[in-house]
């Protein structure tokens, strides 16, 4: 089941070079023309450092962990994996999300790497989407939050449980039979570099031990991981501090008298401030004339779906996969969120 | 030494540096919450690290005849110099803040200028700050378990985000969790003295509070104009 890579290296374009440096000197003209002093401006450039700042660690963790899957982790292994049913291989992985404690933007080139080398896609998509709400520095954090209003186990249990099952149902939903049905050929990927390919320029194994084309690898598929996802965190980050600096917060405010539309309003404020999903507790709680069940659609939707991951997932996934995600992730946390405020009454 | 990984290995360096200078200057505060500030060092470290392992493996390839001079892939341009447009936006907005202009896009509710997060512990001789006027403008409870009410003497330092009138305005501290992009206002209308004060202005107030209908508000005894504390935000 393993994805079939395109080697694709265009030549260097003088001309994108040119442009590309030309964005870089105008953004130091504007900062030296006294632009960083508008207000806004500086709201803008805080918050979008600050995204990429927290985000880029977390990207570099999962491009290590990815590297490691591809090079060290035998591929017995991973055909071991791909041979139990799904039943097994679903609840298994998306669970495996309590064990991973990182955010969102690591969980998606762990999960593109495990697919890829044989897990079964829905079992990847399951773990991808589970692990940034499951995992134990989320919920601790999730109990600290709530823990002021007296709902902490309440709203723990809540998002742990929605989560597992937005995971699960988006994971069976969308993930397809075949890595290629939803992985994104990525270009350059599978050249020389690819361990399980054979090598295409022998002399420079020749004179190499096994351990030092290992490393070389290794170093490789890190860095090529990392530049890959950085390029769509920085891109994410640019649109979500965008958001905060023009859109007051205040405007959903008027929209919490519904659960559903409280609900719904929540959701696409989650979409738009991108927040890590260790921090985005502290963020729900605030909102106080929300129903909790609001706040708790908030809580599972936001790790999903935002528009950080909207560009990470348009790299790493296949067409119209966000659409799918949301046409899954909405209906869901929407059912769910509904009935634990009916259920907290 | 291929002018891709060359470039890449370049890039890791400077967020590497980028990172240390972080750490090393305290600027990490302007960026982050102390429940994040660990990311720093790590980050440091971890790309510090990536680099020189980029490096070394890039070396031994090419001691050992097997390096390539290959061209850079537009792949790869462009997820290099995106890298490199947070650190460009950092150098070039030196000074970027969350002032008056993030109050008015982060403050949530209606009409509140402030948000609840869990309520602060108790602590013996601890001093009331920003959050516990709003919790106690939120919760009577609250406020009589800090004997937080009228007379209550307060010495806030914070920012202008608001003129309400003459010698009125509102006194604002972030409180910040993991990043400033889930940095909620937490705000405390004053009656000064007459003063105007730009938006923006840091001030320490010195004063008590005073009910007004069914909020508290601090009637300064004293208003100093102050340099921006070390670290902005409440912690």
């Amino acid at each position: 089941m393993s994805i079939e890579t395109i080697a694709v290296r265009r030549p260097e374009t003088p001309r994108l070079t040119a442009a590309l440096v030309a964005i870089l000197v105008a953004l130091l003209l504007i900062g030296r023309l006294g632009v960083g002093e508008v207000p806004a401006a500086g709201t803008f450039v805080l918050i979008f450092t600050s995204l990429v700042v927290e985000a880029l660690p977390f990207v570099l963790m999962g491009a290590l962990v990815s590297a490691v899957i591809e090079v060290y982790v035998p591929v017995t292994w991973f055909e071991r994996v791909a041979r139990l049913p799904l039943p097994v291989q679903l609840p298994t992985a998306a669970l495996g999300g309590f064990a991973f404690p990182v955010c969102e933007c690591g969980s998606v080139p762990v999960a593109r790497r495990l697919i890829s080398k044989g897990m079964h896609p829905a079992a990847g998509l399951a773990f991808m989407l589970a692990s940034p709400i499951l995992n134990p520095i989320v919920l601790a954090s999730t109990w600290v939050a709530y823990s002021g209003r007296g709902v902490a186990l309440e709203m723990v249990a809540g998002r742990a449980g929605l989560g597992l099952i937005l995971a699960l149902a988006a994971g069976w939903a969308i993930g397809g039979d075949r890595a290629t049905e939803l992985l994104r050929p990525r270009p350059g990927e599978g050249e020389d570099t690819h361990r399980s390919s054979p090598p295409t320029h022998p002399a420079r194994y020749r004179s190499r031990s096994r351990s030092q084309i290992r490393f070389g690898d290794f170093t490789t598929h890190l860095a090529a991981d990392f530049f890959f996802m950085g390029r769509f965190v920085v891109l994410g980050g640019a649109i979500a501090a965008l958001m905060q600096t023009a859109i007051p917060q205040s405007i959903v405010g008027g929209l919490a008298e519904t659960p559903v539309i409280g609900a719904l309003s929540l959701m696409g404020l989650a979409f738009v401030l991108s927040l890590c999903s260790e921090a985005d507790a502290f963020v729900a709680v605030s909102f106080v004339q929300f129903p909790l069940g609001s706040q708790l659609a908030f809580l599972v939707f936001g790790p999903v779906v935002d528009a950080k991951l909207a560009f990470l997932y348009g790299a790493t996934f296949r067409r119209r996969f966000v659409l799918r995600l949301v046409a899954v992730a909405l209906p869901v946390t929407l059912a769910g969120s509904l009935w634990f405020e009916v259920a907290m009454r | 030494m291929s002018n891709s990984t060359l470039a890449r290995a370049i890039v890791l360096t400077l967020w590497s540096a980028f990172f240390a200078y972080l750490w090393i200057s305290d600027e990490m505060v302007r960026f982050l919450g102390p429940r994040t500030y660990w990311v720093v060092p790590f980050g440091c470290l971890t790309l510090g690290t990536a680099a020189l392992a980029h490096v070394i493996a890039l070396r031994t390839e090419r001691a050992t005849g097997g390096g390539r001079d290959r061209g850079m892939s537009r792949s790869d341009l462009v997820g290099i110099t995106a890298l490199l447009i947070p650190i460009v936006a950092v150098i070039a907005v030196p000074q970027a803040e969350l002032g008056a202009q993030a109050v008015s896009r982060k403050a949530t509710g209606a009409g509140a200028t402030a948000a609840l997060i869990a309520p602060p512990v108790r602590e013996e001789g601890r001093p009331p700050n920003f959050i516990d006027v709003h919790y106690a403008n939120e919760s009577t409870e609250y406020a009589e378990s800090l004997g937080i009410g009228d007379g209550t003497p307060l010495d806030l330092t914070g920012f202008v985000s608001a003129t309400n009138g003459p010698g009125e305005f509102t006194l604002t501290r972030f409180y910040v969790s993991c990043c400033a992009a889930d940095a909620i206002p937490y705000s405390v209308s004053v009656v000064g003295e007459g003063s105007a004060y730009p938006d923006n202005t840091w001030l320490r107030v010195n004063g008590v509070l005073q009910s007004e209908g069914e909020r508290l508000r601090l009637v300064a005894g004293a208003v100093e104009e102050v340099e921006q504390p070390d670290n902005p935000y409440l912690y």
